[in-house]
């Protein structure tokens, strides 16, 4: 409770206007009906389905201002989809024609896959690039810990009209999740170099926005919002819906959407359709949850573990005083 | 002098303590050289110790799978519970209970204790004989909990707070990490109420072996369900303790240096097959036999080991031109 | 010398002198059988030979300055003791001579054992019993229980060590363990010698050299050809009661590496057809070796036995695991409690198996058992060893014997006849 609001909500005019004139793009691993989620299970980097033992994702296209203000893209949207697999191999996924726009690929390989859509406009003379990308973890524990650093390293896409990649947080591995107040890091490229300068916003499921600007080498970063995660317990017996995951775990966790943004004076058309400048723009999404120490006490786990080895100390004690005591009375049941 | 006799001879206490140790930095450091020995390891190498350990004890994806959605767990999917299973057998079948009497970790760590007791001349206690029988029955209670909690979060009885019930009662998620200077299990967690009654407990459980291993020789082994899920598949292993009656003067020197207390192995001289349900393989049984061939261990029907007076002469420091 | 000095004045002795010289007389009788009567005996059994010779006939005490404790029974730790500074000395006895003098203090059917031990207690004419004030008397059978109240009349201090009459039971094990803890402590107070962690380490490991020694004899003798006499055997384990530890397991370990050239040799001492024999029951203690010797008089080799004054006594180890006090006293106290295969035992199935055990390891040909005229104990143990044997298919003599050396003839036609009877289902194998 201490360090509540470091974080401050910010909404800045200057780099607010690009962001605000096209809705932003991005891609959910939510399907759009909940009874889709009944055939699908639960693995470490979210829902799958799994076909023939191997674990399948299916991501869907969202458009919106926020996180929960988005809608699911129809089928028709036109653009480029792009995955880039554990080996770094590039392929286009499968893509689902349904009602909704989206993509399906199988994971077979340990490590993070990313998928890009990427779709070009001219309006008001100007093109937009606008990318949306997921970063996909696979991962089953019945495969082992051991996994090779290398496959927790974050990858580029080195053709990507704009790429953002979180950076590692010290020590990460496939269980790591993204804590209040820890500083997220993401860097910036454009078909594979840093980019300097590029409008990066962040804005989590609640509201909470931050914008900054990233540096020489493209990076940006953010110390996620120590959010005042709400006790579901009190909530739900106030009578308060919750939102209950698998298996009536609640959730204690939310999500953020992070775009950046990236101006050239590139020309051209497209569609005979002239532009004067472009546009790039790139969105990802991440979760994060409370802060650990918030709700763990190792004080306190000392205070149990000294409770247990004084009542084992003194009953050994007691006990060994009691023996040496020759003989124990048997005692009887009077009843 | 054959090899056979000469490893009768082996003086079983530095033995031990050297394989001992050398598991040890195996299993809790080796992680850091990629060392992955998988995920179903019969011993309590322990996984939360993430960086360090080089193979997972079993109950901790055991908990883990069993908890999964009903529909899943008795659907084709949950046939990986089975591989998993398989492969924990597999692991057991090589060395049956010497699991926990030479490789298993927290064993190691209760037998340090156990010689820091020793140096200081502390004498050791036992349970009684009416104690022990009713309290050998906690380790089989500790694993029908590991079982049917997870299965009950699975058909959704209970919540996912209780996951991994056992993990979190039990010392080894202190202790072993904290060999890498890991702490962070040391805490409760307020996460919710079951969590936290749950860390608390594993934390006082803590506290009594600490204590408790001081006190009594392989304090927790006793109460370990790992220990009573190795004795339902023993007999599938391809290492055996066995006895042979005739021989046996029931003199009890077997039972007097049992850590575990197990009195059978002095007084049954009917079975052949003499490991129980406590039994942690250690051998000193086997060491401390006088009698010719009454205890030996045998590997694939091949006796490795067995108890000899010359032995026995040699262990006991009372050898002197024997031959 | 001239016909006329043919006169001898000897003085006239009192009863004590005519004590000493009818017992010196029985040892002798018996020492020269022993010695004589047989070929091939082992040169380092000349130790033992001249030893019995020395105490018995000749009357030199052994242990001087050092405290002498009675022990009665096989039951008694050696090692605490030893450990205390003292040293023990068996009390049971084998002579004719004292059992005339113990019999005023028991009734007529009783162990010719007890009675001869009480009698060389009142006469105290055995050279090791003069020095004796203190008898450690473990409640073992009847006889020797009550004897207690007797010795203590005699003027002995006498320690009732107090041992349960069921030895399967957690009860009886801790009841034991703490008679011995509480041992320990007395018997420190008697030598004025505390008992402390590295003395009794010591003699932990003392008495286990001296058992090995006897081990070594012991799976020797299991062996075909047989290198010694089982008469041998009784001698050096006889010897064990009151023999200075240190020098007892010299010799025997002497004669140890005697019988293992002998072993090398394929050296016989039994005869081509001679029936293999296990003894077992009433302890047969110098000079009472009766039975023993009429066996081997008739053709017969003793190869192993179970009785107290041998197998019993020195078969079974210490084995510690903390070198504590508090961990080597139990294990100690556990030695003679868990596997002694004594008949006061309510139940005592492990000298059934101790027996089937030894007739197969030695390959033997049948077991004689003597009982005590008197021995209760022995004499009711007696049917269901019998009926053991005979459903193993082991022929059984069964022998009801005392002190007394009339009985003799009778006794070797049986024995003979036993013999005979193995020889000849030998033949039909």
């Amino acid at each position: 409770m201490k360090h509540y609001l470091t974080f401050t909500l910010l909404c800045l005019f200057t780099t607010g206007k690009l962001f605000a004139s096209i809705p932003q793009l991005w891609f959910s691993d939510q399907p759009p009906e909940r009874s889709m989620i009944k055939n699908m299970q639960m693995r470490h980097g979210g829902f799958v389905h799994v076909v023939d033992g191997v674990d399948v994702k299916q991501l869907w296209l969202r458009q919106g201002d926020s996180l929960h203000q988005s809608d699911y893209l129809g089928s028709t949207t036109k653009g480029e989809f792009v995955l880039m697999d554990v080996q770094k191999n590039i392929n286009a996924p499968q893509i689902e024609k349904a009602k909704q726009q989206s993509i399906r690929f199988p994971m077979p390989d340990e490590g993070f896959y990313n998928a890009y859509f990427t779709e070009r406009l001219v309006s008001n003379d100007t093109l937009a690039v606008m990318t949306a990308k997921a970063e996909i973890l696979k991962h089953n524990c019945r495969n082992g810990h051991k996994y090779d650093r290398n496959l927790v390293k974050p990858q580029k896409w080195s053709d990507a009209p704009l790429d953002i990649v979180r950076l590692r947080v010290p020590k990460e591995d496939f269980h790591t999740r993204i804590r209040s107040g820890t500083e997220v890091k993401f860097q910036i490229f454009h078909r594979g170099n840093p980019v300097k300068g590029a409008n990066v916003k962040l804005e989590t499921k609640k509201g909470w926005v931050k914008t900054t600007q990233s540096d020489d080498l493209g990076f940006a970063s953010f110390q996620i919002i120590q959010d005042n995660f709400f006790d579901a317990k009190k909530a739900e017996k106030q009578g308060k819906k919750v939102e209950r995951g698998h298996g009536g775990r609640i959730r204690i966790r939310d999500s953020y959407l992070v775009t950046a943004e990236y101006l050239t004076d590139e020309t051209g058309s497209l569609n005979d359709a002239p532009f004067s400048q472009t546009v790039y723009r790139v969105s990802t999404t991440g979760r994060y949850y409370p802060q650990q120490l918030a709700r763990k006490s190792p004080e306190q786990a000392l205070y149990f573990a000294s409770a247990g080895m004084l009542v084992m100390g003194v009953g050994g004690y007691t006990y060994r005083r009691r023996r040496v005591k020759p003989f124990k009375e048997e005692q009887f049941d009077e009843h | 002098m054959s090899i056979k006799s000469r490893i009768d001879r082996i003086d079983l206490r530095p033995f031990r303590f050297w394989f001992q140790l050398a598991a040890f930095i195996f299993l809790v450091y080796g992680g850091h050289l990629a060392i992955d020995l998988g995920n179903s390891l019969p011993t309590f190498s322990c996984g939360y110790n993430r960086d360090g350990t080089a193979g997972t004890c079993y109950l901790l994806p055991l908990q883990h799978q069993l908890a999964q959605p009903w529909s899943r767990l008795f659907s084709p999917a949950g046939l990986t519970v089975l591989t998993g299973f398989g492969l924990f057998i597999l692991w057991f079948m090589v060395l049956n209970k010497a699991w926990c009497g030479y490789v298993c970790p927290l064993g190691t760590i209760q037998d340090w204790i156990t010689g820091l007791r020793k140096r200081l001349g502390i004498p050791y206690s036992n349970y009684s004989d009416d104690h022990f029988n009713k309290l050998k029955y906690i380790k089989y209670f500790l694993l029908l909990a590991l079982i049917f909690i997870p299965l009950a979060i699975g058909g959704q009885f209970l919540s996912h707070d209780w996951g991994v019930p056992f993990c979190k009662i039990c010392p080894a998620r202190m202790i072993i990490p904290a060999f890498n200077g890991d702490f962070r299990q040391w805490a409760i967690d307020f996460s919710n109420d079951t969590k936290m009654w749950l860390t608390a407990l594993g934390m006082f459980i803590t506290g009594l072996f600490l204590v408790g291993s001081f006190i009594k020789k392989r304090f927790f082994c006793f109460f370990c369900p790992m220990s009573a899920f190795h004795f339902i598949f023993s007999k599938l292993s391809i290492l055996k303790l066995k006895k042979d009656g005739s021989k046996c003067t029931v003199c009890g020197d077997c039972y007097r240096v049992c850590d575990m207390q197990i009195k059978p192995i002095a007084d049954d001289i009917d079975s052949v097959d003499i490991l129980r349900d406590d039994c942690i393989l250690c051998l000193k049984c086997v060491a401390a036999c006088p009698e010719e061939g009454a205890l030996k261990v045998d590997i694939l029907g091949k006796t490795v080991f067995e108890a000899t007076r010359g032995g026995f002469n040699k262990r006991m420091g009372i050898e002197k031109n024997d031959n | 010398m001239t016909t006329e000095t043919k006169i001898e004045f000897r003085e006239i002795e009192d009863s004590q002198q005519r004590h000493v010289r009818h017992q010196g007389m029985e040892a002798m009788q018996v020492l020269d059988v022993i010695e004589k009567d047989f070929s091939e005996n082992p040169k380092a059994m000349q130790y033992f030979y001249d030893l019995f010779r020395d105490v018995y006939c000749n009357g030199i005490k052994p242990h001087p300055g050092k405290e002498m404790i009675g022990t009665m029974c096989v039951q008694v730790p050696d090692e605490i003791i030893y450990a205390a500074g003292g040293v023990p000395v068996r009390m049971c006895n084998g002579f004719y001579t004292d059992e005339e003098v113990g019999a005023e203090f028991m009734p007529a059917k009783s162990c010719s054992l007890v009675k001869a031990s009480l009698g060389m207690l009142k006469s105290k004419t055995n050279p090791y019993s003069d020095g004796i004030k203190t008898i450690v008397n473990p409640t073992t059978c009847d006889q020797k229980k009550k004897s207690a109240g007797i010795m203590k009349e005699m003027g002995y201090n006498v320690y009732d060590m107090e041992l349960p009459p069921v030895k399967e039971s957690e009860i009886g094990r801790e009841y034991w363990r703490r008679s011995v803890r509480q041992f320990t402590k007395e018997v420190g107070k008697i030598t004025g010698n505390k008992v402390t962690k590295k003395g009794l380490k010591k003699t932990i490991s003392k008495i286990g050299r001296a058992q090995n020694a006897y081990h070594r004899l012991n799976e020797a003798r299991k062996l075909v050809p047989l290198p010694f006499l089982g008469k041998d055997m009784f001698i050096v384990t006889n010897a064990f009661f009151f023999d200075d530890i240190d020098r007892w397991t010299l010799a025997t370990e002497k004669l140890a590496d005697e019988i293992d050239q002998r072993v090398i040799d394929k050296h016989n001492t039994a005869g081509k057809r001679s029936p293999r024999i296990v003894f077992t029951g009433s302890p047969p203690v110098f000079p009472n070796l009766k039975v023993p010797l009429m066996i081997e008089q008739s053709d017969a080799v003793i190869v192993a036995d179970e009785t107290c004054s041998s197998n019993r006594l020195l078969n079974d180890m210490v084995s510690v695991d903390e070198w504590f006090m508090y961990d080597m006293v139990d294990a100690v106290a556990d030695r003679y409690l868990k596997s002694c295969t004594c008949p006061i035992f309510t139940m005592n199935d492990d000298r059934i198996r101790r027996l089937i055990e030894l007739v197969r390891s030695s390959k033997a040909d049948g077991v004689i058992y003597q009982a005590f005229a008197g021995c209760g104990v022995y004499e009711m143990e007696q049917r269901s060893v019998a009926k053991a044997m005979e459903k193993e298919g082991i022929p059984m003599l069964y022998i009801e014997t005392d002190y007394s050396p009339s009985q003799g003839g009778q006794l070797s036609t049986r024995i003979e006849a036993f013999v005979e009877s193995l020889k000849a289902r030998s033949r039909r194998k």
